[in-house]
């Protein structure tokens, strides 16, 4: 059964030119040397309306029934979910500091008696010849 | 001379080979064929998406990130997402030209395409070459790393799609499709174009961003 849906054809030519201009866009921004969040923003939804573009209508996804389109958009909840979920890790790049009580490697206690001659003070756990200086982030007022 | 209960069978048997065709309606969309591979390109949205998302952690989490075009080629990748445009635009040739029952141009588009992919997978070749030669490895850098699984991922899709439309088109050259049976191939059209759009994702987000 070949519905009219089928046989209404997209003007693919005019698809191509929208893709290739948005692609020449997308690489006449990125040698602007806009600012970073400008250039980000406007990449990013350069890419979003190709993407769209090619679903819509190369895919036909306009052009189907109502509830294929559904059921194709829907698992991207998951995708905004995985989005979401990393967002703390990506965006807010904190300084790390691990809880007080945290062993790390690097530092154990010294378990060789010759490694380390001096006697373990019970206030400073760090010991001073190898201590890891990355792990500290410098001024961080904050208690967290 | 069929018993009512016979019938019924026979009716039934048949609805069930109907809904098994591929060629046939089916209550949801025109074909099954076409919902399921619209089912797998949604799973396999969903790795890219796993794979974009633990880039953007990886990066934004690193103070020490590279600039990428410092690293990358821009104006080579820009060509090869514009001869990946193209090969999408001959496989929409493709399809309407087996739509409209022509079996010579539903050849000669394939063939074009399946070309487009090969040539998109030369170019990526000679880039992993020269970046790997300049040190760049999937061992040496967290940088080098996601982009070698990124694009990675993404050339192992475009070789399975050549491979596919080498399926298709060996298929269409056995006279396998005509104007009123065409679905696989809008079917390898729907994988084809999935792989463009993964592209154009992969070429704004490690290469521009």
């Amino acid at each position: 059964m070949a519905t009219a849906a089928e046989h209404k054809e997209p003007n693919y030519m005019g698809v191509f030119w929208a893709l290739l201009v948005l692609t020449l866009a997308e690489v006449g921004v990125f040698y602007l040397h806009l600012p970073k969040l400008a250039m980000i923003l406007s990449l990013v939804v350069m890419a979003l309306a190709k993407a769209g573009l090619v679903a819509a209508y190369f895919m036909h996804l306009a052009l189907e029934k109502r509830l294929l389109a559904v059921i194709v958009v829907s698992p991207l909840i998951l995708s905004a979910i995985i989005i979401i979920g990393l967002t703390p890790d990506s965006v807010f790049n904190y300084p790390r500091k691990p809880p007080e009580h945290w062993v790390l490697p690097g530092q154990e206690e010294p378990a060789q008696p010759g490694a380390e001659p001096g006697a373990p003070n019970p206030e400073q756990a760090a010991p001073p010849a190898q201590q890891p200086p990355k792990q500290e982030p410098p001024a961080d007022g904050g208690p967290a | 001379m069929a018993t009512p209960g016979e019938k019924a069978k026979m009716d039934h048997a048949a609805t069930m080979n109907q809904a098994l065709d591929p060629a046939q309606p089916s209550p949801l969309s025109p074909n099954w064929g076409k919902i399921m591979m619209w089912l797998f390109l949604m799973s396999d949205a969903m790795s890219f998406a796993g794979l974009l998302c633990a880039y953007a952690a990886v990066r934004m989490s690193n103070p020490l990130w590279p600039v990428p075009s410092s690293i990358l080629g821009v104006p080579l990748t820009a060509l090869n997402t514009f001869i990946l445009i193209c090969s999408s635009v001959t496989m929409v040739k493709a399809v309407s030209a087996i739509q409209k029952g022509d079996q010579a141009g539903l050849k000669k588009f394939l063939a074009l395409t399946m070309l487009g992919g090969t040539t998109f997978l030369g170019i990526q070749a000679y880039e992993w070459t020269h970046l790997i030669t300049e040190g760049l490895t999937v061992g040496k850098s967290l940088f080098g790393a996601t982009f070698f699984v990124l694009t990675g991922f993404h050339g192992c899709h475009v070789f399975s799609g050549v491979v596919y439309l080498g399926c298709i088109l060996s298929a269409a050259a056995r006279g396998r499709y005509s104007a009123s049976k065409w679905t696989s191939v809008e079917v390898v059209g729907l994988y084809w174009h999935f792989v463009d759009l993964i592209w154009i994702l992969v070429f704004t987000f490690v290469y521009l961003i």
